[in-house]
């Protein structure tokens, strides 16, 4: 019972610092971070750039935009729910979101973040080449029936949101198209330029600048403002009403109250500022202003259909986790008989051994092990030619090949050449370690405390005894890495937890 | 002779005091992000757009294009200084540059590398002006199929870079293709060799690999080989390479920069399969090829004429189809976006004034950078002339700072330390390093373009499309042909 009082007692007394401090400390208080998922210059980094500048206005304290790219967003959503759930870092949200969270089993879910606002819908379109036969959605019915399913379809990425797109458009349609997928949006549209295929997912923006193409049709609820002759599904009698794309911000799932409301607010300062209504539109999209309930309900929506088509396109299933434990069975099976095979020709034809013939016979027993991997990769439909596995298979039998012939050529000349010079392994091994050291405590003792020591270490090690001129350059290249990346162009360098 | 007009009216917006200001400032940025290893030129064109706001659009164009232009450029400095490639196409600078430098000569290696980069950018913008139309439109006819045939041609300079084993450079190859195998399939979403690591999915980044292999790798290899770190480095030279030895190399310039732009033209293919291309060709005409990768003047000269000749190129299809040819170039459409400007072939009738503006501009910008790199030679050389014990730490810290900013992560900052040991372990025995970074570019284009040239229809398609058939037989070609030679030589 004492300890009860004890813990509530702590309790209320936390409560109440808290609480006061929260009264005292009015969000924003320090600069607000907004997470990019994509390169510079994509739209999601414009669009986000685009609001950083015009919100200037609306918020007290300065709005940065920092690319965290990698894994189709996985990279970025996971920096934010890595940090507090204060409402300064906040993540730019794309509907593309929904099948990378589907298909990376990352464990990270589309819950795990509060959706704030979107801020721009651009609808999706078929895009055809004006010089092409296929030019209006009646043209590519047609071809498509004509083609039995070898209609090429051009876009990005498999599985993403144009991909869904061209799979829910077809069952609407009633028609089979082939998805050739191409690295980005513009390859793709290169090669629709190219006549290379027949229609591009994509959206109207695609069409600005590029007088060859034209939006054939688009899925808005009625005609477009910018392409008054361009005809929705909805007339020609298909129900594709309005499937959009959407942008959008979100923060961590817990994030205060406080934090959220002027966020909140900041957004639909913003989506009502005529600058920014003026850059929406000249993207050809359309700037709209959803809360928290409506864009929520979106997401969901959004995600059901995902899963649905998803599967209908025979990806969502393939998608297998990798099995580690087996993995690690394997490797060690093999590592044991590389380890055998070795001691092997050592008791037996020590003359064989050499460096050459180490090294070759790793990479055969590596390319094994590579090889029993390849066997869980997937044979799905767009797998029927060439899969995942057969490239990597192929530079694998070149390496067996190789390897063997190294073996052999090794073996008939017979002759010992000492490959390496083992004369100063000492110092390379030693500074590598302290290398080594100097990326482990970068996390912890931020990034110029730790290049500080690890220059003055690395110079000791190397054996060099000019103090002043050790310290003096140690010195001035920290000093240059502060004015170069942090002052002139503004890159983050990494903050330690206990020193910045 | 309409283009004359035009571009005379460019010339005149461009020489005033504010956009030649600009066009110094934007190649000194330029230079400056190219040399940072890990700050790609894509990295510092997107660096500047938020500075660019404010400007009217054609200034800011100008800045964001010289700063592309001389970050190219940039690369090559680190790249024959310290080994350290700090752009990704710089990388076939340092086969030539950074011996030169052991040798005491960086002054030579460095002065080549401005002069063949500038003429190299002079020869890409006159191309830009007068041949894009033409050039865009072949640019289409690049199907996959075509796209393989130019990985396949880019993969016979294998031969060129094996110096003398040739079973060790193709398992180096091989290593550097599956190497590049590793993450998500671009066809079906399925995760390779990832070994559940999430930041494997997009594979390991080009850059950390690059910095690592090279300029890791030969600090372990040099220290391990020195019998102990001497305090009494050579003499360094400052001279810079006299006019004759540019002279005599003068088909070498002309001939990397046809490649490099025409290259640089097709999407997707880039400055750095430009510069290996070049450089193999180069090795190829060469009367002395036993001199490269020993310190040849021609290797850095074809290098950095084809980088820079690449940046041309890569902005026909941007301004002519509104499809970038280069990473920099899709950063430079969303700035163009930014100041309401769409490219494409109809940017040519509504703003003129500012496409030859930023015609004019970019040889002023090659003139800005030839100046300016000139200059700054003194002070590179200076910094290499730093005691060993002291550059080796500075280097590595580079090498974490370069692999960081890339995507700020660190995950690249250790894949950059695993491909260092790589690097040195390769090393070590014998095997080539540059292999590796040439199937690691090339692996991608080769595989993707091979599965969709399927797709669409069957194996004859590589032989049936007659660019693609040609780019086959050059490549059979160009690989066999230093056996011949050898062959042939022999029987004499």
């Amino acid at each position: 019972m004492a300890k009860f009082i004890r813990h509530s007692g702590i309790g209320a007394l936390l409560f109440l610092i808290l609480g006061i401090s929260s009264l005292w400390a009015r969000f924003p208080e320090k600069p607000i971070t907004i997470i990019v998922h994509s390169k510079p210059g994509s739209a999601i980094d414009i669009t986000s750039r685009q609001i950083a500048n015009i919100g200037r206005k609306y918020c007290p304290v300065p709005i940065l935009v920092e690319n965290k790219s990698g894994g189709s967003g996985i990279v970025a959503m996971r920096t934010v729910l890595s940090k507090p759930d204060d409402g300064y870092t906040v993540l730019a949200v794309t509907k593309s979101f929904i099948s990378t969270v589907l298909l990376t089993k990352s464990g990270i879910s589309m819950d795990d973040f509060y959706f704030l606002a979107c801020m721009v819908v651009d609808p999706e379109a078929l895009i055809t080449n004006r010089h092409s036969k296929v030019r209006t959605l009646e043209d590519i019915i047609r071809d498509a029936r004509a083609k039995h399913g070898k209609q090429r379809w051009l876009g990005p990425l498999v599985g993403g949101v144009d991909h869904l797109m061209a799979v829910k458009t077809w069952e609407v349609l009633g028609i089979k198209g082939e998805w050739i997928p191409y690295e980005g949006g513009s390859d793709a549209l290169a090669a629709l330029m190219g006549r290379q295929g027949a229609v591009y997912v994509g959206n109207p923006v695609d069409v600005l600048g590029r007088p060859d193409l034209m939006v054939a049709v688009v899925a808005a609820p009625e005609r477009l403002p910018h392409f008054p002759d361009t005809p929705t599904f909805v007339e020609k009698g298909y129900p594709l009403k309005s499937e959009v794309l959407w942008r959008g911000y979100a923060v961590k799932k817990g994030t205060d109250a406080q934090a959220i409301t002027f966020l909140t607010e900041f957004f639909r300062k913003v989506s009502q500022d005529s600058a920014w209504l003026k850059f929406v539109h000249s993207t050809a999209a359309q700037p709209v202003f959803w809360d928290h309930p409506t864009f929520t309900r979106h997401v969901n929506h959004d995600q059901k259909e995902a899963i649905k088509y998803l599967e209908k396109a025979g990806i969502l299933k393939t998608a297998a986790p990798e099995k580690t434990k087996k993995q690690t069975r394997t490797a060690l099976l093999l590592l044991a008989l590389y380890g055998l095979v070795i001691g092997l020709t050592f008791a037996f034809k020590r003359q064989w051994i050499s460096a050459d013939t180490v090294i070759g016979l790793l990479l055969i027993f590596l390319g094994i092990f590579l090889y029993t991997l390849t066997l869980d990769f997937p044979k799905g439909k767009l797998t029927a030619t060439v899969g995942p596995a057969s490239m990597p298979r192929l530079w694998i039998y070149g390496l067996w090949f190789f390897s063997l012939w190294m073996i052999v050529t090794h073996i008939k000349n017979g002759k010992q050449i000492d490959a390496a010079p083992a004369s100063q392994l000492r110092t390379p091994v030693l500074l590598a370690g302290l290398m080594l050291l100097y990326v482990i405590l970068v996390p912890y003792l931020g990034y110029y405390i730790t290049t500080f020591l690890f220059l003055i270490g690395g110079a000791y090690l190397l054996n060099y005894r000019r103090h002043v001129l050790i310290w003096a350059t140690a010195l001035s290249y920290i000093l240059f890495s502060y004015v170069v990346f942090y002052k002139i162009l503004q890159v983050p360098l990494p903050t330690g937890k206990w020193f910045y | 002779m309409e283009i004359l007009t035009y571009l005379t009216q460019g010339f005149q917006l461009i020489l005033n005091w504010t956009p030649l200001f600009i066009i110094v400032i934007g190649v000194m940025m330029g230079i400056l992000v190219g040399v940072i290893p890990g700050l790609s030129p894509a990295m510092g064109v997107a660096l500047l757009v938020p500075f660019s706001y404010g400007m009217n659009p054609l200034n800011a164009l100008i800045l964001l294009t010289s700063v592309y232009a001389a970050a190219n450029y940039g690369g090559t400095i680190t790249a024959i200084a310290i080994n350290t490639p700090g752009t990704p196409s710089a990388i076939v600078s340092t086969f030539d540059g950074y011996p030169l430098t052991k040798q005491g000569q960086p002054g030579r290696a460095l002065g080549t590398s401005v002069i063949a980069s500038t003429v190299g950018g002079f020869f890409g913008a006159l191309i830009l002006v007068f041949f894009s139309g033409p050039l865009a439109k072949a640019a289409l006819k690049f199907g996959p199929a075509e796209y393989f045939a130019l990985a396949v041609f880019g993969l016979t300079i294998i031969s060129s870079l094996s110096r003398g084993n040739w079973i060790k450079a193709f398992i180096a190859t091989l290593i550097g293709l599956l190497l590049n195998t590793v993450g998500m399939d671009p066809f079906t979403g399925y995760l390779r060799f990832t070994f559940g690591i999430p930041e494997l999915a997009d594979g390991f980044g080009f850059i950390p690999a690059l910095i690592g292999l090279f300029a890791l790798g030969e600090i372990f290899l040099s220290l391990e080989k020195s019998e102990k770190v001497q305090s009494t480095v050579k003499k360094i030279s400052a001279q810079m390479p006299r006019f004759k030895e540019i002279w005599q190399i003068k088909r070498t310039i002309f001939q990397s920069s046809i490649i490099g732009t025409l290259i640089g033209v097709v999407p997707g293919a880039g400055a750095t399969i430009a510069a290996f291309i070049a450089y193999g060709e180069a090795k190829r005409i060469s009367k002395n090829p036993e001199k490269f990768g020993k310190g040849a003047l021609d290797g850095i000269a074809a290098s950095g004429a084809a980088t820079s000749g690449s940046v041309g190129g890569a902005l026909v299809p941007l301004l002519t189809l509104g499809i970038p040819g280069s990473a920099a170039t899709a950063v430079l459409i969303g700035a163009l976006m930014l100041h309401g400007l769409t490219p494409g072939p109809e940017l040519f009738k509504s703003n003129a004034a500012v496409v030859y503006g930023l015609f004019a501009s970019l040889f002023f910008a090659y003139l800005a950078m030839f100046v300016l790199g000139y200059l700054g030679n003194q002070l590179w050389i200076k910094i290499i002339s730093l005691p060993k014990e002291l550059l080796y730490p500075i280097i590595l810290a580079i090498a974490f700072i370069g692999s960081y900013s890339v995507n700020n992560s660190m995950f690249d900052v250790w894949s950059c330390l695993g491909f260092g040991i790589l690097g040195w372990l390769l090393r070590r025995y014998n095997f080539p390093t540059a292999p590796v970074i040439l199937g690691l570019i090339l692996g991608f284009l080769a595989e993707t373009n091979f599965r969709r040239a399927l797709l669409m229809g069957d194996w004859h398609i590589f032989f049936t499309r007659p660019v693609s058939l040609i780019l086959l037989i050059l490549a059979f070609l160009s690989f066999f042909y230093p056996i011949f030679k050898e062959k042939f030589k022999t029987k004499k």
